[in-house]
């Protein structure tokens, strides 16, 4: 580095100049290739590629046993099977944003452009959401291609099987929302980046232990209990969306669906007001 | 401001400033091309005007093939040119800096004042400097305001503030009580300080100032005493407002703030 500052001129600016809109999208879609570590250096790859190849692998397995056996591919215990990763995923990805913007301090750099606090915070959330959400949807897109493409006539296959891009979409969006609220707010509140990630995998892991606890004592049944555990809910949801019989019962389903998106919506709407009150009052 | 509302133009309002922090602001595994290309879009500009305006600033501060290093890696005074950088992205036509040579070596230093001059001078854009260095605002510098809490105290030329004052700074080597009071018993107005004495002029002019001269050569030989130092005096910036924290007595933070407004913009 050569220790002269240049006099190259300097020249104005006079071209387009866009809406705070574009500067949200801009933001929106920095958001999404830094969860994925696009454009920043290995390392930062290592996260989202370890968990997008280990989600990924059951799926090609299911496919290719299908294959062979004819045995029908099932989609509603997929989720349950690697939700540990999207857990993983979601708790290390959400503060690279949140965590990282407040560690490095950039936020006011942005908050002295055309960002107001609500545009910042929403655009980085809707990255998160969409990370997520794609993260769930490959490997039951790869089950669902995957059954048509290996059967014997792809066409008839295809006119049974596709209806099942519905429940596929539905507990893609299910799943995204509630891991990526909840983790977006807690890595929101916490400006240390690592301290956010633990934090996060800790509630899931304690909100499993506590529902366990409390369906083992009197205080509630183990229906009621099971409310409490998101990862659960969630898990009833896929079961019910897909309604497939099942090959080994786990749980009962005690409620309708309606119930268990409800649960998801109150964390969600928690959440929710955890970001955008933190939005409010974040220093910048 | 630049006529425009400050609440309801807000948007228009932060597209004409551009702001540079005090503190760090530089993630550090992203790398100046790609950090100042970011912030500029989200100032409104396009991808592609985006890239080639952080291109073109970062040149401008004196980053070339280092601009696609990780910022991690940077040197203090990259790191300010980079701050520099993405204040100037999107053309603003305020810029707002914030301590811009903290952590500077004195060479960096005065490379950092000269580009924020000639920011200043020749591209038209008026620079709003906040520093505890008054010396440097001093050079840098044509108008000093005091802001406190939001509303300003003072604005005074820096021209104005350090021209000559009529008195003139004496020191004496030998008696310098006797001096004084030759001078004293001569009409010259003479107060003491902590070097030497200061001879109060009754006017302004060369004339007076030359006969002050005399006085005090001829003083000196009455007294045997030698000549160390006779100056015009002039006032200094931090004289200033080491009377002005007197004057506001309580007054919480005094930010030494300075703008330079070239005409166009005024």
């Amino acid at each position: 580095m050569t220790s002269t500052i240049h006099d190259l001129g300097y020249r104005r600016y006079d071209g387009e100049r866009l809406s705070s809109r574009a500067a949200w999208s801009a933001l929106f879609t920095h958001g999404l290739r830094t969860l994925f570590g696009l454009g920043r250096p290995a390392r930062s790859k290592a996260l989202p590629v370890f968990v997008l190849i280990m989600s990924n692998i059951p799926a090609y397995i299911s496919v290719f046993v299908s294959s062979e056996t004819g045995l029908p591919i099932r989609h509603a215990a997929y989720f349950t099977g690697v939700s540990i990763l999207y857990i993983l995923f979601a708790a290390a990805q959400s503060p690279e944003l949140f965590s990282r913007d407040q560690a490095n301090r950039v936020l006011p750099l942005m908050f002295s452009r055309d960002l107001s606090r609500l545009q910042y915070a929403s655009a980085r959330l809707l990255s998160v959401l969409v990370a997520i959400f794609l993260m769930v949807l490959i490997p039951q897109l790869v089950l669902l291609l995957g059954g048509i493409g290996m059967a014997a006539d792809t066409m008839t296959a295809f006119q049974e099987r596709w209806a099942t891009i519905g429940p596929i979409l539905a507990v893609s969006l299910l799943a995204s929302a509630l891991l990526g609220t909840v983790t977006s707010a807690i890595a929101f509140w916490t400006p240390r980046r690592h301290l956010a990630t633990a934090t996060a995998v800790g509630l899931f892991i304690v909100l499993g232990a506590a529902t366990t606890a409390l369906g083992s004592t009197s205080v509630l049944d183990t229906k009621t209990a099971q409310l409490f555990n998101p990862i659960v809910v969630l898990d009833f949801c896929n079961r019910l969306l897909f309604d497939e019989p099942s090959r080994r019962v786990v749980r009962t389903i005690a409620h309708p669906l309606s119930v268990y998106v409800l649960v998801l919506a109150a964390y969600v709407a928690v959440s929710l007001g955890a970001i955008f009150w933190r939005a409010r009052t974040v220093d910048a | 401001m630049f006529g425009h509302d400050v609440v309801k133009d807000r948007t228009l309002i932060r597209r004409l400033v551009g702001y540079m922090p005090e503190h760090d602001c530089l993630p550090p595994d992203a790398s100046a091309a790609e950090f100042v290309m970011h912030l500029g879009q989200l100032s409104g500009l396009p991808r592609t005007a985006a890239r080639e305006r952080a291109a073109e600033v970062l040149r401008h501060v004196g980053l070339f093939e280092e601009r696609y290093r990780p910022m991690g890696t940077y040197s203090t005074g990259m790191q300010q040119r980079v701050k520099l950088a993405q204040a100037l992205v999107h053309d603003p036509r305020l810029l707002v800096l914030d301590e811009p040579t903290n952590g500077l070596d004195p060479a960096g230093r005065d490379e950092m004042l000269a580009l924020v001059r000639r920011t200043g001078r020749e591209f038209g854009i008026s620079v709003l400097v906040s520093s505890h260095l008054l010396g440097e605002l001093e050079r840098t510098c044509t108008s000093i305001v005091a802001i406190e809490r939001g509303a300003l105290q003072h604005q005074i030329a820096v021209d104005a503030l350090t021209s000559e004052i009529p008195q003139l700074a004496v020191e004496v080597d030998g008696d310098v009580d006797a001096v004084i009071n030759t001078l004293t018993q001569a009409d010259w107005r003479v107060t003491r300080d902590r070097t030497g004495f200061v001879l109060m002029l009754p006017a302004g002019d060369r004339e007076v100032a030359a006969r002050a001269a005399d006085a005090v050569r001829d003083a000196c030989v009455a007294a045997g005493a030698g000549l160390l130092r006779l100056e015009r005096g002039r006032t200094r910036l931090d004289a200033l407002f080491a009377s002005d924290a007197e004057v506001n007595g309580a007054a919480t933070e005094l930010g030494a703030a300075v703008v330079r407004t070239p005409e166009r913009v005024a």
